[in-house]
């Protein structure tokens, strides 16, 4: 049955269709119709092959806009679109597809662009349905305009985007849309965060902007995204800024749409505060790290697992690589009593435990391990785990075990000593009290050792002793407490010597002589000290009391003027008073001890050869002798001090020779004033010869009678006046000998003489006077000695002065005796008189200058004194020796008055001397 | 007449030295200090000088130092006759060229005129 629809333009077009067969199908129809041509909804129907539309409803001709049914008929549904469909594919491609898909699926609802016949295009909803009816199969199809629908959805996607991008400006975290690599859009936080500026950013290359270490990253994530692979949902990357800095971001992107294309939206989150965090963190965490591996002790890190989770490289080397991880009791085996010690550890205990145990190498052996461990809590103080460090202590036990064992040698050895001895170690605290100690201080060693109490034995209130002060090291103490008593040793490091009085031992107290010193081990470590004592007590007794002996003999010593010092046998000196460290100039410390001729430098001013056969005289000959006229003492500076004095031996009880005492002192005061003098004599004496000469020569003029002849009595006053003269050019030639002589400056000058011819022309000079008193001249020269090295005028001036007192002091008939020869080895002359000889009182003096004993006068009221002075100068001068023997006869039995002067000089003779003058 | 030169500062010994050897036929010259004396001994060449050494101006030593480096002072014949006692002085004069050193006081003048004769090798008239 054909149906006729009714347009939806014009209810009254009726439009031929088939009928309705049946009536149900009629009603069917009508219902059908009805809606048809009243639905608001464009209603048309296509049909195979060419899918041309078939018929269409009111609502259908008024969407399209053709003029009628007919003109709608005309066309196909794909020229009542644009060419193409939004999503790129032809219309007439796509219609074809949705056509086939609701054929063969029976229904398809699809969105769709239609165009009008005006060219509007306009959205709609599509559905086709698949109709069978007759055996003829067809589509129905319903058409919605919703045109206004996406209007709206886009007014409402424009207000929302209004809305998102309000957000997005305002959104603290970076928000950007990159589409085919390059950067389509950006936040302000973005920018800021970038440091560029839009224009800077927006079209340019994404890559460009991304710091080179994530650059890899983010360009994979970035295509593995687009690709629709697996991509991260978030990671972290580095932007590169404009300033050529480096921000720490984490991206979140997602893929969109934007402008109708897929593009990548992201959002790009500042973590540069948290990253610079967990970098210092990281840093500190790698410093501790550092440090801890370059502490060579094993360090360790349990958790409250009780598993190591870390090791420092030792620990690793001990225990193996693969120590982090393993349980701790894994490596206590068979040391579970000393596990157990460090339990307090996990339940809170502040304290650090020391433990020491035997734990198994990674090679196998067993090593003693010194453990150290601590808790580790966290910020709120729970127990995280435990840090410990460890230290292999196995060489170090086994010797001191050895130590130990030779500690007990030495200790027996020790105890067999008789020597006191204490050691304490670093802790002030004794450990060894030797036996003798025990005896010495009556503290047993049972009772100190382990003590500190090493004071109690030697003083009553506590102080340190010596070995105390060492292990302190406080050598500015030990200077303090024994001060003065004190020696700091040579040959010990560190050692020290006192001697001190205690008066707290023993009744009176005890002197004590001891050695205090550091004990070293092997390594230079300090392990202790010691104390070995002596108790001094009865030789220091004995010390005070030479001591104060010996201050009185210093006292004395020192308070006489001259020099003094003694030596021993061998020379040493064994005393040296303080004038003698004055002349000498050295201390008497340096001089004691010591040879003498490294301190005392005599010489003899004349030729500075060395002045000191008197010293060893003294001792060799048993006698005082003499320093040589004219000895120099040099000074430790160099300045010459003429000496004078003389050496005695010392005998010890026995009456052998121990040493010798020299007393000497300076005279170079005396020589400067005998100096004077004596210059002032020799002035003196060249000026009074001036007149003398004068008073000569007149006289021997008017005598020669040249002036004319005197009278006999003229003459005989003339002859008076020559006579005084010529005494006084003796007297002047003899002070000018004296002087001198008191210089020492004369010469010497030996030479083999015939003493008879000396003696001869002298007897000639005195001939008148002999002849006058009828003297017995008597001389006798032993042959071997007739000749001898002398000085022809030096002996000649012996013989004159000699002879001419002989003569002088002789009465008539009287006898005079000159002998020459030998008296052991020396040579001997006498000139022996029977004259009035010399009193007992005064025979010391004779020979001092101008000095003439009392019964001359008598005989000589002119005579000089300084005859024999001089000839005692002349033989002492030339090495040899002078005496006299007399007699005035009062005492004596008569016939035995004289006098006999001896004269004795080496065989050698007289010794050259070089001098300044000759004696006249 | 031989001619002989005396060197002496003290008045009266030389007035007394000049009447001796006056006396004894020598023709005497006088010079009161060693200046004076070398002088005149280069001037008149003298057979003999008898020379002072304690003198003004110039002493007998320092004068005879320069008279020996005279061509003719060289060879004169010169005695010291002093007072002064003096090993020194003695050697001094000694090593240049006198052989006689003679104490005033010691020597009388006879015997002066005799050494004098003996230098210049003038026997006695």
């Amino acid at each position: 049955m054909k149906t006729v629809w009714r347009s939806m333009t014009d209810p009254q077009t009726s439009i031929i269709t088939h009928d309705v067969v049946t009536s149900s199908n009629e009603e069917k129809d009508i219902r059908y119709r009805s809606l048809f041509l009243a639905s608001r909804d464009a209603v048309m129907t296509l049909e195979p092959p060419d899918w041309k539309f078939t018929s269409g409803n009111p609502a259908t001709i008024a969407l399209f806009g053709t003029k009628d049914e007919k003109e709608f008929l005309s066309y196909e549904p794909w020229r009542l679109s644009p060419e193409y469909q939004p999503d790129g594919k032809k219309s007439i491609d796509k219609a074809k597809e949705m056509i086939e898909k609701a054929m063969k699926e029976g229904s398809n609802f699809f969105e769709w662009t239609h165009r009008r016949i005006n060219g509007d295009d306009f959205y709609a909803d599509v559905l086709l349905s698949r109709v069978e009816e007759d055996g003829k199969i067809f589509l129905h199809a319903l058409i919605r305009d919703i045109s206004k629908q996406k209007e709206m959805e886009k007014e409402l996607l424009r207000s929302s985007e209004e809305k998102y991008r309000l957000l997005i400006e305002h959104l603290h975290d970076g928000i950007f849309i990159i589409k085919d690599e390059k950067i389509q859009f950006i936040n302000e936080s973005f920018a800021r965060m970038a440091g560029y500026t839009g224009e800077d950013i927006l079209g340019k290359n994404f890559i460009g902007f991304i710091a080179p270490s994530s650059k890899k990253l983010v360009a994979e994530q970035y295509r593995k995204r687009l690709k629709g692979e697996h991509s991260l949902d978030e990671y972290e990357a580095q932007l590169l800024r404009k300033d050529g800095t480096v921000i720490d971001v984490l991206i979140s992107a997602g893929i969109i749409t934007y402008q109708g294309k897929p593009a990548t939206m992201g959002i790009a989150k500042d973590i540069s505060a948290r990253k610079k965090a967990e970098r210092e963190i990281y840093s500190l965490t790698n410093k501790q790290r550092t440090i801890l591996q370059a502490i060579p002790d094993i360090i360790m890190e349990v958790n409250n697992q009780k598993k190591y989770t870390w090791a420092n490289q030792p620990g690793k080397d001990f225990f193996g690589e693969d120590v982090v991880g393993k349980e701790v009791d894994f490596y206590f085996e068979g040391e579970q009593k000393t596990y157990e010690k460090v339990e307090p550890l996990f339940k809170g205990s502040d304290d650090t435990i020391y433990i020491e145990s035997w734990q198994r190498r990674k090679d196998g052996k067993k090593r003693l391990l010194a453990w150290w461990c601590r808790t580790i809590k966290d910020e709120k103080g729970n127990v995280t785990g435990a840090l410990s460090s460890a230290r292999d202590i196995t060489e170090q036990k086994e010797m001191h075990t050895l130590l130990r064992e030779s500690e007990q040698k030495l200790k027996a050895i020790f105890d067999s000593s008789p020597i006191a001895k204490f050691v304490i170690d670093q802790n002030h605290t004794v450990t060894y009290w030797s036996k003798a100690l025990e005896e010495l201080t009556g503290i047993t060693a049972k009772e100190i050792v382990g003590t500190q109490y090493q004071w109690k034995a030697f003083y009553k209130t506590e102080r340190p002793c010596l070995a105390d002060l060492l292990i302190e090291r406080s050598f500015d103490k030990i200077s303090q407490f024994y001060h003065g008593k004190y020696r700091k040793l040579k040959l010990l490091e560190d050692s020290y010597e006192v001697t001190d009085f205690f008066p707290d031992l023993n009744k009176n107290g005890k002197w004590l002589h001891f050695t205090g010193a550091l004990i070293r081990d092997l390594n230079g470590t300090i392990i202790g000290a010691e104390e070995t004592l002596e108790d001094v007590t009865e030789h220091r007794k004995m010390e005070e009391k030479i001591i104060e002996d010996k201050s009185k003999d210093e006292a004395i010593l020192d308070s006489i003027g001259d020099a003094v010092f003694a030596c021993d046998k061998d020379g040493n000196i064994v005393l040296f008073n303080r004038m003698a460290e004055q002349l000498t100039g050295f201390a008497d410390k340096e001089a004691i001890g010591h040879h003498y001729s490294q301190t005392l430098q005599f010489i003899k001013e004349s030729d500075e050869t060395p002045s000191i056969d008197f010293i060893a005289q003294a001792i060799t000959e048993n006698r005082i002798t003499e320093m040589a006229n004219h000895t120099v003492l040099v000074r430790r500076d160099g300045v010459k001090i003429p000496v004078a004095d003389s050496a005695a031996p010392i005998k010890n009880v026995k009456g052998e020779i121990i040493g010798c005492v020299v007393v000497f002192h300076d005279v170079t005061h005396e020589r400067e004033v005998d100096k004077a003098k004596t210059e002032f004599v020799s002035l003196a004496s060249h000026q009074l010869r001036t007149p003398l000469s004068a008073i000569n020569w007149y006289s021997e003029l008017l005598l020669s009678g040249d002036n004319g002849t005197l009278t006999p009595k003229q003459r005989q006053c003339t002859e008076g006046v020559r006579q005084a003269s010529m005494r006084m050019i003796n007297l002047v030639n003899a002070l000018l000998n004296v002087s001198r002589l008191e210089l020492g400056t004369f010469t010497i000058e030996p030479e083999l003489v015939c003493v008879q011819e000396i003696v001869k022309t002298c007897l000639e000079e005195l001939k008148p006077e002999i002849e006058k008193k009828n003297l017995i001249m008597r001389e006798s020269y032993e042959s071997d000695v007739s000749r001898i090295q002398a000085d022809p005028k030096l002996l000649a001036i012996i013989f004159q002065n000699l002879l001419s007192n002989a003569v002088k002091y002789t009465p008539k008939n009287g006898t005079i005796q000159v002998i020459l020869g030998k008296k052991n080895d020396d040579i001997l002359i006498s000139v022996s008189d029977t004259g009035i000889g010399i009193p007992e009182n005064q025979k010391e003096r004779i020979g001092t200058k101008m000095f003439r004993a009392d019964n001359t006068h008598t005989i000589d009221p002119d005579g000089t004194g300084l005859g024999i002075y001089i000839v005692k100068e002349i033989v002492k001068g030339s090495g040899g020796n002078f005496w006299f023997e007399s007699s005035t006869g009062e005492s004596l039995p008569a016939g035995r008055q004289g006098t006999t002067f001896y004269i004795t000089m080496p065989k050698s003779g007289m010794k050259k001397k070089g001098g300044v003058r000759k004696l006249i | 007449m031989k001619k002989v030169l005396i060197i002496e500062d003290e008045q009266t010994l030389s007035a007394v030295l000049v009447d001796k050897f006056v006396k004894d036929g020598f023709e005497v010259f006088t010079a009161k200090d060693g200046r004076e004396g070398l002088d005149m001994a280069l001037k008149i060449h003298p057979d003999c000088i008898l020379l002072d050494i304690l003198m003004p101006v110039m002493d007998g030593i320092t004068m005879l130092g320069l008279l020996r480096k005279d061509a003719w002072g060289k060879h004169a014949h010169v005695l010291m006759l002093t007072n002064l006692s003096s090993t020194e002085k003695e050697m001094t004069s000694h090593a240049l060229g006198v052989e006689d050193y003679m104490i005033k006081t010691d020597w009388k003048l006879e015997d002066v005129v005799k050494k004098v004769r003996e230098k210049i090798g003038v026997a006695y008239e």
